[in-house]
């Protein structure tokens, strides 16, 4: 399969008067034309600050320190700003963190889904009218909506209007930050399979951000886990859920009770991630890790190794396997 | 509902209507946030109460605590009525046995008062411990609630403390005056999932070593599975079944709760995920179907689910649903 999107030893992070928040550390990581990829950790792991680094989002304090990101055989991190502003939407759009509140409040759907196509390509009226209802068909938002105020639409109906405006011009890469966290099971499952759907037809790839690992599992192609702003494994869904390699992998697989079958006591990760504004001697996760090798986990940092045929880790337990 | 138990009932709440009025003069709507529900906690019991925003699960606990005061219905503490109104002196005691775990740990704590007052207040409000002990109880309680070590904790402000942390300050607070009931708001919704357990653990463990019960509310069908003996499950004001944990989570009487399983995130089933083909949302609590509120989404729905409410039927001990689908078990 062809690459769309190559990041190799990306550093990005904020920059401030007197001190640098790293975010992101030397994180490499290769995704395919209509691929599902689901980045997981805690809050505080670097996720965001990884999603809005490889579309160059990242706005000052934020800073891109080096790396390389490589979008269907253009390299990103020599396109001027001009042109970036052409390729976002058109070649990849971003789904926001709390879109609800994305939407202008003062201005209809049909106008907010008009500016978003006008800006980049050239439309008649009418032209514009049945694209943005044919967008409204796609995320099963009645067209009778286009004329409605956002403050008149449900919080699911929102989401699916924001998702409907990032497909507007057929993006290659679609960006989704917690995109689903503040809807309710329900709606949420709703919209995932309808993600899901809308990209087997449309062929565009999907990063997909959450600290839900439990959602990710059952509905994206692989997935990467972040800690302390590095990918500490990645692997196929699958492969990841039944052989977790990491122990942090493990402790989040384990970290939320399941539904069904008998009840028994379960234990949280104890600790914290560490702060990223610091150096890190050794491994993040060593003050935390229940299998840590004293002497070896507290002085090097392990790589990212493949252990098994696309099963990625970065842990010492497997030196040399 | 039959309401004859073994051990003593901590609070039971009979036919509680919740409404609120909004909008301006002419306009005004009535908000129907909780229209008429039973339920009733045990002694060092966990009933976990679980629904969409917008079914009136935090309005449940916020009557309850007094937040907001009844519409109408009755309240029963330790098998004792309480006023619907309630004065000053008749509200600070109640609140020595009724205390409340708000959801947001970022918002709920004055950012200007270190741990240690925030602690302090309610045993001196209280009056639960003499004057020069006081110090040493919230120490005490610091170190129950998980807060270690107790002493450097004590003297500091919350933006030092973790979410975690602080979560662990609002349950401090509400075991302090060592109350019987605990209504616990959807406390580690805003939490990474890598410390919701321990949390949900340090709660249980207190169940244990203090002897109160909870109301634990949730979104999160596991996580109340996990926490609770019994489960209620409200939807739009309503309370549609109720019944023992296992019941509730292994086999699922009311369509309602059935799209609520398998719309939860389940990859221990295997990877293949269910299709929820039910569409529409929560209904608009100021206009409600005079039906069963779940009429419009219920893939079962027959004509007469849209004359009325239908009644709560008991199905098995301890289990009750309110569907036309079920009969009375006797």
């Amino acid at each position: 399969m062809d690459a769309l999107l190559k990041v190799k030893d990306l550093n990005a992070g904020y920059e401030f008067t007197n001190f640098k928040t790293w975010a992101v550390r030397n994180v490499s990581f290769e995704l395919n034309k209509g691929e599902f990829l689901g980045i997981a950790g805690e809050s505080g792991c670097g996720k965001s600050t990884l999603a809005f680094g490889v579309i160059r989002l990242l706005m000052p304090p934020g800073k891109i320190f080096s790396g390389s990101i490589e979008f269907n055989g253009i390299d990103l991190m020599k396109v001027d700003d001009e042109s970036l502003r052409k390729m976002r939407w058109k070649e990849f759009s971003m789904v926001f963190q709390a879109s609800m509140n994305v939407l202008n409040p003062v201005l209809k759907v049909r106008t907010q889904i008009y500016n978003s196509i006008k800006y980049h390509v050239n439309m008649t009226e009418s032209e514009l009218d049945k694209r943005a209802k044919e967008l409204l068909n796609l995320v099963n938002v009645s067209s009778k909506y286009l004329d409605a105020y956002p403050h008149q639409l449900s919080g699911g109906m929102k989401q699916r209007v924001v998702i409907a405006m990032a497909l507007a011009l057929n993006p290659k890469l679609v960006i989704m930050d917690e995109p689903t966290t503040a809807l309710d099971v329900v709606v949420q499952r709703r919209i995932l399979q309808e993600v899901d759907e809308l990209r087997k037809q449309l062929g565009f790839a999907i990063i997909f951000i959450t600290h839900d690992l439990s959602l990710l599992v059952e509905i994206s192609d692989s997935l990467a886990i972040m800690y302390a702003g590095q990918i500490i494994e990645k692997a196929p869904s699958e492969k990841l859920y039944a052989k977790p390699l990491h122990p942090y992998t493990y402790g989040l697989m384990h970290a939320f009770p399941p539904l069904v079958g008998k009840r028994q006591k379960l234990h949280g990760i104890a600790g914290r991630p560490p702060d990223l504004s610091s150096d890190i001697k050794g491994c993040p996760f060593y003050p935390r890790c229940e299998k840590r090798i004293n002497g070896v986990c507290d002085v090097e940092n392990p790589k990212l190794v493949e252990i098994e045929s696309e099963h990625f880790v970065a842990c010492h337990l497997y030196d040399g396997k | 509902m039959e309401t004859v138990q073994k051990t003593k009932n901590v609070i039971e709440v009979k036919n509680l209507v919740k409404e609120f009025r909004i909008g301006g003069i002419g306009r005004t709507r009535i908000v129907h946030a909780i229209n008429g529900i039973d339920f009733w906690i045990k002694e060092r019991e966990v009933l976990g109460l679980v629904g969409e925003s917008g079914s009136g699960k935090t309005t449940v606990a916020r009557v309850i605590v007094r937040l907001y005061e009844p519409t109408s219905g009755k309240i029963f503490l330790n098998g004792q009525e309480t006023p619907l109104r309630m004065k000053h002196k008749e509200l600070v005691n109640y609140r020595k046995h009724v205390q409340m775990i708000f959801q947001d740990p970022f918002s709920s704590l004055n950012p200007l008062h270190t741990v240690g007052y925030t602690l302090t207040r309610p045993l001196k409000i209280h009056r639960i411990v003499e004057k020069g002990k006081i110090k040493d109880r919230v120490l005490q309680i610091l170190e129950e609630a998980g807060l270690i070590p107790p002493k450097q904790i004590y003297d500091k402000l919350p933006y030092e403390l973790s979410g975690g942390q602080r979560q662990r300050v609002g349950i401090a607070r509400a075991i302090a005056v060592q109350p019987q009931l605990i209504l616990a708001d959807e406390p580690t919704s805003m939490l990474d999932v890598s410390i919701r357990l321990d949390i949900m653990n340090q709660m249980l463990e207190l169940k244990e070593k203090e002897g109160v019960s909870y109301l634990f509310i949730t979104h999160d069908l596991a996580g109340a599975h996990y926490m609770s003996d019994r489960i209620a499950i409200m939807y739009a004001g309503h309370l549609v079944e109720i019944g023992p944990s296992d019941d509730v989570i292994n086999d699922p009487k009311h369509p309602y709760t059935q799209l609520l399983k398998k719309a939860a995130p389940k990859p221990e089933a295997g990877l293949e995920p269910e299709k929820v083909d039910v569409g529409g949302e929560v209904p608009d609590l100021t206009n409600l179907p005079p039906g069963c509120p779940f009429e419009p989404r219920c893939p079962f729905a027959k004509p007469e689910c849209k004359e009325r409410v239908p009644d709560m039927v008991k199905i098995s001990e301890d289990h009750f649903v309110r569907c036309i689908l079920y009969k009375n078990a006797g």
